[in-house]
């Protein structure tokens, strides 16, 4: 079932001097239950792709629909809360919040707070093998892994079928990377999530399901 | 610790601004400022001419708090007209000699002889320009503010003569002397004859002389109406007020009265030393003149201001080096904090683009910036405040007004630095790998 669709998505830089055409006319479509990996090589244009996906901005030219609609004309800030979490390679946790708060946090933005949200925080750390006693730590106590993990927790805390990576293995050493996908992996083949994940790192395509080649900004589906 | 800083740097300037205007202020409130009639050469001497119309009318510009006045007449001790105890001695006047070269003799005696002066404060009379302090003694009940009292018995003025004169003549305290003056009248006892005038004097006090001459010190009234100048106060009794004379509510006759009147010397103080500025300003329009610069009044006026002058002028060089370098200091603080502020939010430039990421709007990742920063300021300011006042006190109004100052730089920092920050690309930020 489709949950991302893209039609003819464009996406251009501009600056005084220069337009950049990071994403060029990119025809394509996502669905639930599978994993899909974005590869290619810095400066190919994977991660504008995902970020327009992830609604952080829209596209140039062209449509990035989510179940149908379009998200230009949807409120982005809304999007982004409810619809398309994002995991980042530098993780992106809030180093003055515990992780259980980290993990709340999305939540108390769609206004479910307090005590269910620290128990549903309790069940989205143990979904991604952590003990519950990191829940009262601060992410800096954390090894990169455990970060990650953690930013998968939170991106699993908004309660969508979408869950986007940008570079999720970036950061870590190749048994925690190995981790980190089949976490991912089987969320899409156990939960039914629509996993997207833009990386250079080819040791873990042999476990995505579909494969996607990005460069110079164009989409190519990899055989 | 920026506040911190701060809020005790602010309190460093504002003191030391507050202190140079405080002593400033003492140094207004501590001077008295003195002024005297001096010769064309600015020396201080006791035989001038002053003319009583003029001084009167400084004393009238208000701005005068005391003003002593001195006229001497040379006298020749004629004698002990009664004793302390009532018992009189039945002295002759001085008789004027037929022989018109004893008669120039006698005058030429009389004018050589030692002044009978009368003034409203014997300290500031000619003989004391230069003495520290004056030994005196009076009778009970008396002392030398007699001399600013007009005398109730026309007949009799109370004086203070010298313990030499005393020794001398073998006078007491109590006892009436008589003395004769160079102005020759007719005998009221035999119009034949002629007399030099003579006044009888109760000797009240006694005084060390200061030089060789045996000075006879009287109220000023004794020589001088002194109803022109004060009314129906009393000579020495401070500044001029309303029942003092006005010189436009006296009358022509007063008025040539006062012109037609000699003073021998004259000295002020200042009512406030602040108007100094303007009181020279009254005598320059005035016309009285300076030490070698004689203006329409030939009267010549030092007033005892260098020091002063040289007190105020450094410090208002300092004030004024304050006016100019504070100014910048407090700008330079206050581009600082702005500063810091911007800086202290770009640093979080990250996790506010997360927040931006998962969906916060604008609004909310602008107050919880903002305000984490405002309670952060806040507590630093506090604590430097208590810092500041258990160490140096209450802060000054000026020093609160400063910190109130930082507060809002740092609220304008924080809130310019949160504006750019939520208007910045927010993919542009999460995609950069640090």
């Amino acid at each position: 079932m489709t949950i991302l669709e893209l039609n003819d998505v464009s996406y251009t830089y501009t600056s005084k001097h220069q337009q950049i055409n990071a994403v060029i006319e990119i025809n394509c479509s996502f669905e639930r239950g599978k994993v899909y990996a974005i590869v290619g090589k810095s400066g190919s244009g994977k991660s504008t792709l995902l970020s327009l996906l992830a609604g952080l901005d829209v596209p140039t030219s062209g449509q990035v629909l989510f179940e149908g609609k379009s998200t230009a004309a949807m409120d982005l800030a809304k999007y982004r809360r409810e619809c398309a979490p994002m995991i980042y390679q530098s993780f992106r946790l809030f180093p003055l919040l515990t992780v259980s708060e980290n993990i709340t946090f999305p939540m108390e933005l769609r206004g479910f707070k307090g005590k269910k949200a620290r128990e549903r925080a309790r069940k989205l750390v143990h979904r991604v093998a952590l003990p519950e006693s990191v829940l009262d730590r601060f992410p800096n106590m954390l090894s990169g892994g455990e970060q990650q993990r953690v930013g998968i927790a939170r991106a699993l805390s908004m309660n969508s079928n979408l869950l986007l990576a940008d570079e999720p293995t970036g950061n870590l050493d190749e048994e925690n990377s190995l981790n980190i996908v089949d976490i991912l992996v089987n969320l899409a083949h156990t939960d039914g999530y629509c996993v997207v994940i833009a990386t250079h790192d080819l040791s873990i395509l042999s476990k995505m399901d579909v494969i996607y080649h990005m460069n110079g900004g164009v989409l190519r589906l990899e055989n | 610790m920026l506040a911190i800083s701060v809020v005790i740097f602010f309190g460093q300037l504002s003191n030391t601004s507050e202190k140079y205007k405080a002593q400033l202020e003492s140094v207004y409130d501590n001077t008295t400022i003195q002024g005297y009639y001096t010769d064309i050469n600015g020396k201080q001497i006791g035989n001038l001419v002053l003319n009583a119309y003029n001084v009167a009318n400084i004393y009238y510009s208000e701005d005068l708090s005391e003003l002593n006045l001195s006229i001497g007449k040379p006298y020749y001790f004629t004698g002990i007209n009664q004793l302390a105890d009532g018992t009189p001695q039945n002295i002759s006047p001085l008789h004027v000699p037929d022989n018109s070269y004893r008669r120039e003799s006698m005058i030429s005696m009389i004018l050589r002889g030692p002044d009978l002066t009368a003034t409203n404060n014997i300290h500031t009379s000619p003989e004391f320009y230069y003495a520290d302090a004056i030994e005196m003694a009076f009778q009970d009940g008396i002392d030398e503010s007699i001399l600013a009292v007009p005398s109730d018995d026309p007949m009799v003025f109370s004086c203070i003569i010298s313990t030499d004169l005393m020794a001398e003549n073998q006078i007491s305290l109590g006892d009436i002397i008589r003395v004769s003056l160079d102005r020759i009248i007719i005998d009221p006892e035999n119009v034949q004859k002629k007399i030099f005038l003579y006044i009888d004097l109760k000797v009240v006090g006694s005084y060390e002389k200061q030089g060789t001459e045996d000075t006879i010190y009287a109220p000023l009234s004794l020589f001088f109406e002194t109803d022109l100048v004060w009314g129906e106060g009393q000579p020495a009794s401070g500044p001029p007020t309303e029942s003092v004379m006005a010189v436009d509510s006296l009358t022509n006759e007063q008025k040539d009265a006062l012109q037609s009147s000699v003073l021998h010397s004259a000295n002020f103080k200042l009512v406030n030393s602040r108007d100094l500025i303007s009181f020279k300003d009254f005598l320059t329009i005035y016309g009285f003149s300076e030490v070698r610069d004689a203006g329409k009044v030939r009267e010549f006026i030092i007033l005892r201001d260098a020091s002063f002058n040289n007190a105020v002028a450094s410090i208002k060089q300092q004030n004024h080096y304050i006016n100019i370098l504070y100014p910048f200091l407090y700008a330079l603080v206050g581009i600082i904090t702005i500063t810091v502020s911007y800086l202290l939010i770009v640093s979080r430039k990250y996790e506010l683009a997360t927040m931006r990421g998962l969906g916060t709007k604008e609004s909310r990742t602008f107050f919880s910036f903002f305000s984490e920063q405002s309670i952060l300021c806040l507590l630093g300011t506090t604590f430097g405040a208590a810092i500041w006042y258990a160490i140096w006190g209450s802060p000054s109004k000026t020093h609160l007004i400063m910190t109130g100052g930082f507060i809002l730089c740092y609220f304008i920092g924080s809130a310019i630095s949160i504006f750019i920050m939520n208007h910045s690309h927010v993919l542009t930020i999460l995609l950069d790998r640090e």
